[in-house]
């Protein structure tokens, strides 16, 4: 790896680094602006809310708590929960939700990146006819209508109506019972990549290396998922981060609907409950999910074009 | 083709597996349960736990010295008897051999040091304890921390007696007992757990109907049949399953496909399942009102209180807006809360006090009422507002009343939309609201839990509209110093009377709560007050 190189990733780590840091002040900020305290109960009086609030440590002036819990964090003690499963480590509580949220999150997006490009390379084969026309509504249903809506429609059908499917999360049923939201959150995916691929397809298919191919005499086989596919495909990998961080935060009502325990659903509840703790880390996971990948795919960009790394001016 | 051929058959095969498992599971004993809940649990520390679903759950893994008999009546559970002393003041429980699920014994101690935990912890129920309460020796004092928790009136003679010593007389310390907070905790296991007591299914022990077997987090739990229980035959059941934070679209969807024996609906579900044989209504113990602001020049003039009230159509508002089981308000102690020593409701006993004290629905009346109340502030118009939280579900109610309260003629009413957090902490705390929809729902099974909040004394804490009245006040320490329950019960009716007398609130409705429950489900105890649901006594066919 070259001078250069190293320059750009440091550069891109400290700019993720700082972000965190705006994106953590700011959230924490707004929660202690937030009316009320997170001990919700109408019903206590103040000597015992006082109580409360010396045990958590929130007496304390708002820029020393901060300071508290920036150090705490980053030794990975995201405190406790004030409200949803008292009192528990919530490392504990983001950490099995977190788990789910991206099992479910990479499941969807493998499902839709294959039936995406498989759909997309028929349309582009068949351009202009009713094949094209079909995967084309298809990729304009899956972008327009939201993946919760997708959710309800195969609970009641998948679920409640044919039976086939646990209508519901359950951890004794891990596999059977994420077939439902996996298909809902991967119709998105499905839709742009689907998109992506047809357009690129089409392009590469016209260009003059793909003619030269034919002309030496390729077979149609070789020539599409060789020479077409593989040169399409480099631009719809670019759209894959995107998409991945999409699905990981568009979980929420998804979530909710198909009852798994996963970080939306927990963030939903805990802004409910006014669970502080809770928000902040839920929160905070999302944003470090959203800019590790974009982190990653700015460092893939470096690598793989030069000039994207020098930036302006430079 | 053959691809197709494959799938419908791959289809079919699924389709008759989930058939013949739909069939097996018919057997009594060995049944499970699966129930909704709208929220997560909070806790399953029993002496920190404040929600009804943690309540479920913990009622459903331990028992008290009182709980719920079938049909939903008080009685006896880990205690095998109880001696009351003639002055009202001293308890005397004896236990019943139970054990715990390590083995070791129920003893009087973990009763003992439930409640000291209670207080210590700062638990948000200590105040049960205290005055608001069963008014045990000491509990107020310790909760305010002037004497240590140890000094408290709840001794272990020995192993199986328990004693309670309390300052007044309780008419309700039965029920009071059969509330998790005063629930048993071991507390030498409780103390090696330390600060992860109760977070997990390894940290908690059971002496109940059921043990917690698995408890996926913001998922479910699952509570299965506990073997070594006192009174194991009657648990006819395997398991209860009990989703959490479910939607309640999803869970009708759920309860269709038969994989859900019992949820909530919302109100926009009721027209869709109102047909349905498992439809029916509860009542889930809140009540909706209005605090009136009594530093409002306007609202401090009676007939403009009454006239407010008397514009309010509630029977229209529950049958043909809300939909789901509500039921118009009859004064500030809704139905099914208590009942009296002869045997009757207390709201019923009361009856309608809106009707009696002319503050019912009656539009012409109303007006009169408005005109009166501009004539003697001289003015022609007021202007008020309305305050409520968008996230109460209330939002079409809130718009209800704006429309009955601007038909009347000389009455501007604006709506100030906000967040219940918001409402309670930023608005009603500091006096700034006129009129506030609120709710209050039951902490024990006695009407003081709603009454209590209206004395001059609850001023700077619940008594948000700083209503005040001396006759209230002396009739609520009457019935505070009471020991004979017909006594006290009168004292408190006429209490109910008077704040209707001075519309010191304005009763709107009682929550109603639309259900669905699988026709193979049956003794579901349900509870306005307290637990919500007992599931000790389920069977499914």
């Amino acid at each position: 790896m070259n001078k250069g190189m190293m320059k750009y990733i440091g550069k891109r780590l400290a700019i993720s680094a700082a972000t965190l840091f705006v994106i953590i002040l700011v959230l924490f900020l707004m929660l202690k602006l937030m009316p009320g305290t997170p001990f919700n109960d109408e019903k206590l009086t103040e000597a015992q809310l006082a109580v409360l609030m010396a045990k958590y440590g929130l007496d304390k002036p708002i820029m020393v708590q901060f300071w508290n819990y920036l150090r705490n964090m980053l030794t990975g003690d995201f405190g406790v929960s004030y409200v949803i499963n008292k009192n528990m480590n919530i490392s504990q509580l983001v950490g099995s939700a977190m788990g789910i949220s991206f099992r479910l999150g990479v499941m969807a997006t493998i499902l839709g990146t294959v039936i995406g490009i498989l759909l997309g390379i028929v349309a582009a084969l068949n351009k202009n006819t009713w094949i094209d026309s079909v995967s084309t509504i298809i990729s304009v249903i899956g972008v327009s209508i939201p993946s919760f809506v997708f959710a309800l429609l195969l609970v009641y059908l998948l679920g409640a109506r044919w039976r086939l499917f646990p209508t519901q999360y359950s951890s004794s049923k891990p596999f059977t019972s994420s077939i439902i939201p996996v298909i809902a959150l991967s119709m998105s995916v499905i839709a742009n990549v689907a998109r992506f691929t047809r357009t690129e397809m089409i392009s590469v298919l016209g260009s003059d290396y793909m003619i030269l191919a034919k002309a030496k005499g390729l077979d149609q086989r070789t020539l599409i998922f060789k020479h077409a596919l593989r040169n399409s495909l480099i631009p719809v990998i670019t759209i894959l981060g995107p998409i991945m961080v999409n699905i990981m935060t568009g979980t929420m009502v998804v979530e909710k609907i198909c009852g798994i325990p996963g970080l939306g659903k927990l963030l939903i509840s805990s802004i409910q409950q006014n669970d502080y703790n809770v928000t902040l880390a839920c929160s905070f996971l999302y944003a470090v999910m959203y800019i590790i990948i974009v982190l990653v795919i700015d460092v893939l960009y470096g690598i793989i074009d030069p000039r994207i790394r020098l930036g302006k001016g430079d | 083709m053959k691809i197709m051929k494959k799938v419908l058959s791959a289809m079919l095969c699924c389709a008759m597996a989930f058939t013949l498992a739909a069939c097996s599971s018919s057997s009594d004993a060995s049944a499970d349960v699966v129930v909704m809940s709208e929220n997560d649990l909070m806790s399953l520390d029993s002496s920190q736990a404040t929600d009804g679903t943690s309540f479920e759950v913990i009622a459903a893994f331990k028992d008290g010295l009182y709980g719920y008999a079938e049909d939903g009546s008080l009685t006896l559970m880990l205690a095998d008897s109880v001696e009351v002393s003639e002055d009202l003041l001293t308890y005397t429980f004896t236990l019943k051999d139970a054990t715990w699920s390590n083995g070791t014994a129920v003893t009087a101690n973990d009763f003992v040091y439930a409640l000291q935990r209670c207080i210590s912890v700062g638990s948000e129920y200590a105040f049960l304890l205290g005055e608001q309460g069963a008014n045990i020796v000491n509990a107020e004092a310790a909760i305010a921390g002037e004497v240590d928790v140890s000094e408290i009136g709840v001794t272990a003679v020995d192993d199986k007696t328990l004693v309670f010593e309390l300052a007044t007389p309780c008419g309700f310390f039965d029920k009071l007992l059969a509330f998790p907070t005063f629930f048993p905790i071991n507390e030498e296991f409780a103390e090696e757990c330390g600060d992860s007591y109760a977070t997990s299914v390894d940290n908690l022990l059971f002496c109940g109907a059921f043990e917690l077997t698995t408890w996926d987090l913001n998922s479910q739990v699952v509570l299965t049949k506990n073997e070594n229980y006192y009174d194991a035959d009657v648990v006819q059941v395997n398991s209860v399953t009990i989703n959490l934070a479910q939607d309640q679209s999803a869970a009708a969807l759920q309860y269709d496909s038969g994989e859900l024996d019992y949820c909530v609906i919302s109100s926009s579900l009721v027209d869709t399942y109102s047909d349905n044989e498992g439809y029916s209504t509860i009542n889930n113990g809140y009540l909706w009102y209005l605090y009136v602001n009594f530093e409002n020049e306007y609202l401090a003039n009676e007939n403009i209180r009454k006239g407010l009230s008397a514009a309010i159509d509630r029977s229209d508002l529950c049958d043909n807006i809300l939909k789901d089981g509500s039921s118009p308000a009859s004064g500030f102690v809704p139905a099914e809360l208590t009942t009296n020593s002869d045997g009757q409701d207390f709201a019923e006993a009361c009856g309608d006090l809106l009707a009696a004290n002319e503050i019912d629905y009656n539009l012409e009346k109303a007006q009169e009422y408005i005109d009166a109340g501009l004539e003697e502030l001289g003015v022609d118009s007021i202007s008020i507002t309305l305050l409520y939280g968008t996230d109460e579900g209330v939002n079409d109610c809130a718009t209800y009343l704006e429309q009955a309260f601007n038909a009347l003629d000389g009455v501007d009413l604006t709506l100030v939309a906000t967040q219940k957090q918001s409402r309670i902490n930023s608005y009603q705390k500091d006096g700034d609201f006129d009129l506030s929809l609120t709710r209050w729902g039951p902490d024990y099974a006695d009407s003081t839990t709603y009454l209590n909040n209206l004395e001059t004394s609850q001023i700077g804490n619940n008594n948000y509209g700083k209503y005040t009245n001396a006759d209230y006040d002396e009739l609520m320490e009457l019935a505070r110093n009471e020991g004979d329950a017909a006594t006290r019960e009168s004292y408190l009716m006429e209490a109910n009377n008077i704040l209707m007398e001075d519309v010191a609130v304005i009763p709107i409705f009682e929550q109603g709560q639309a259900v669905l429950q699988s026709s193979s489900l049956s003794g579901l105890v349900h509870n306005a007050v307290g637990t919500p649901y007992i599931f000790r006594y389920v069977t499914k066919s």
